[in-house]
């Protein structure tokens, strides 16, 4: 997980007898008790989709071309920010002037987290869905191609209130803590199910992560 | 010589406390510490830049071998002290303001002293100012990271500020991070554009030639 987190196939760098995978194994024992994960959710109901714009009740909206593409068909929005905490990213950056190696493994521990977090996030919507007798869409989250940061950001901070999860937006709309994740699903009978959060990436080209990340569907 | 082969394959390798034991070992043998930096520890990190440029090594390998050139660098730099040897060049590094993505910058610092520059650390969250301050105080290279679409507009600021405070044409510009493109680069006016940190070092030895 730290190791694919970092880009690397564990694979390979295990049959080289790379210190490396010596490092991954101590950045998970070291990181495990730091972490604090922790989910701030809520369920809205839509009530219209008009142009590029999801309105819910019983007020507030999301809007940009990636919304209104995935969400237009959409019966329900959960809204979720996702955090481990601040404890292993500090200790990560502590840690980077005496021991470079030690200190990104843990920051990539710390992603691999809060991605477990948010993949754990998406099954209980998709449970929920099954439930309901309904589909889910892909999570979207902001800085995805169709939603830009800044805008989707404020979207999703003035509907859940990350700051009981301890994660707030600085001016540059940036989680604070830096391993924190936000996202909104759709929930309907008719909405699209199938593709990856990874599609809508700029980077998804040259990514070294893609197919590692958040829950898919297809 | 046979020592610095070593030296190279134990940074390679990242084995960290042989790298160091090669450099003591070379010192006792009189080689000069110059030498074993050029030819050891630089040469070792270009090696190590070169095999993870060409997919042959990942990022975690590239990191425990740093942490051996970081072992052997200590055991080397009193007696680089001794024989006045220079750095090639003094590099001012930040993330821009707004930002606090700090990985990717420690990553092409840590790249750039193995390669024998100077660095000046700036932080996270860097205004224009501070960067100007290090022109100033003989920064040579200024390398601006940023991870955010939102925060990335603050390098053209920096570099507007850089050119109102008449600095521009004595440093060099170089930018990088995970929305940064060579376009990018261009339209704002910044020398250069590194995708990732062993890049990065060719790119300042390129932008200083220049």
């Amino acid at each position: 997980m730290v190791l694919r987190a970092q880009g690397a196939d564990p694979e390979v760098v295990r049959r080289r007898n790379s210190p490396a995978v010596g490092v991954a194994e101590q950045a998970v024992e070291a990181g495990k008790p730091l972490l604090r994960p922790i989910v701030v959710s809520e369920s809205f109901a839509v009530r219209e989709c008009r142009h590029e714009q999801v309105r819910l009740e019983p007020g507030g909206y999301l809007s940009g071309p990636l919304i209104a593409e995935h969400l237009h068909a959409a019966e329900s929005v959960v809204v979720a920010v996702c955090s481990i905490g601040s404890n292993l990213e500090e200790a990560a950056s502590r840690c980077f002037a005496e021991d470079p190696a030690m200190s990104v493994a843990l920051d990539a521990f710390g992603s691999a987290a809060v991605d477990l977090v948010a993949s754990a996030m998406c099954e209980r919507v998709d449970l929920q869905a099954e439930a309901q007798g309904v589909r889910t869409t892909v999570p979207l989250s902001p800085g995805l191609v169709g939603w830009p940061v800044a805008g989707g950001q404020r979207q999703i901070f003035s509907l859940v209130d990350g700051e009981s999860a301890g994660v707030s937006l600085n001016a540059g709309f940036m989680m604070m803590p830096k391993k924190s994740t936000s996202m909104v699903i759709g929930l309907g009978a008719d909405v699209d199910h199938a593709g990856d959060s990874c599609d809508y990436c700029s980077m998804s080209a040259t990514c070294r992560f893609r197919h590692q990340h958040l829950s898919h569907h297809g | 010589m046979a020592i610095l082969d070593e030296l190279r394959a134990a940074m390679v390798d990242g084995q960290a406390k042989l790298a160091a034991a090669k450099v003591s070992e070379g010192l006792a043998e009189g080689m000069d510490a110059g030498t074993l930096l050029r030819d050891g520890l630089i040469a070792g990190m270009a090696e190590v830049g070169h095999l993870y440029e060409n997919g042959e090594i990942f990022v975690p390998e590239m990191l425990v071998a740093a942490r051996a050139m970081t072992a052997a660098l200590q055991v080397l730099k009193p007696h680089l002290v001794d024989e006045g040897v220079e750095s090639s060049g003094k590099v001012a590094i930040g993330t821009t303001q707004g930002d606090l993505h700090d990985i990717g910058k420690n990553l092409v610092a840590m790249m750039l002293e193995g390669s024998g520059y100077e660095i000046v650390d700036l932080g996270v969250d860097v205004p224009a100012d501070k960067f100007i301050q290090a022109i100033r105080e003989g920064a040579s290279v200024v390398a601006m990271s940023a991870l955010l679409t939102t925060t990335m507009t603050n390098m053209q600021t920096a570099i507007e500020a850089i050119k109102e405070a008449g600095l521009r044409d004595q440093v060099r510009i170089i930018i990088g991070g995970a929305p940064i493109t060579k376009a990018y680069a261009d339209e704002i006016g910044a020398d250069g554009y590194a995708e990732d940190a062993s890049s990065a070092v060719r790119l300042v030895k390129k932008v200083l030639a220049a």
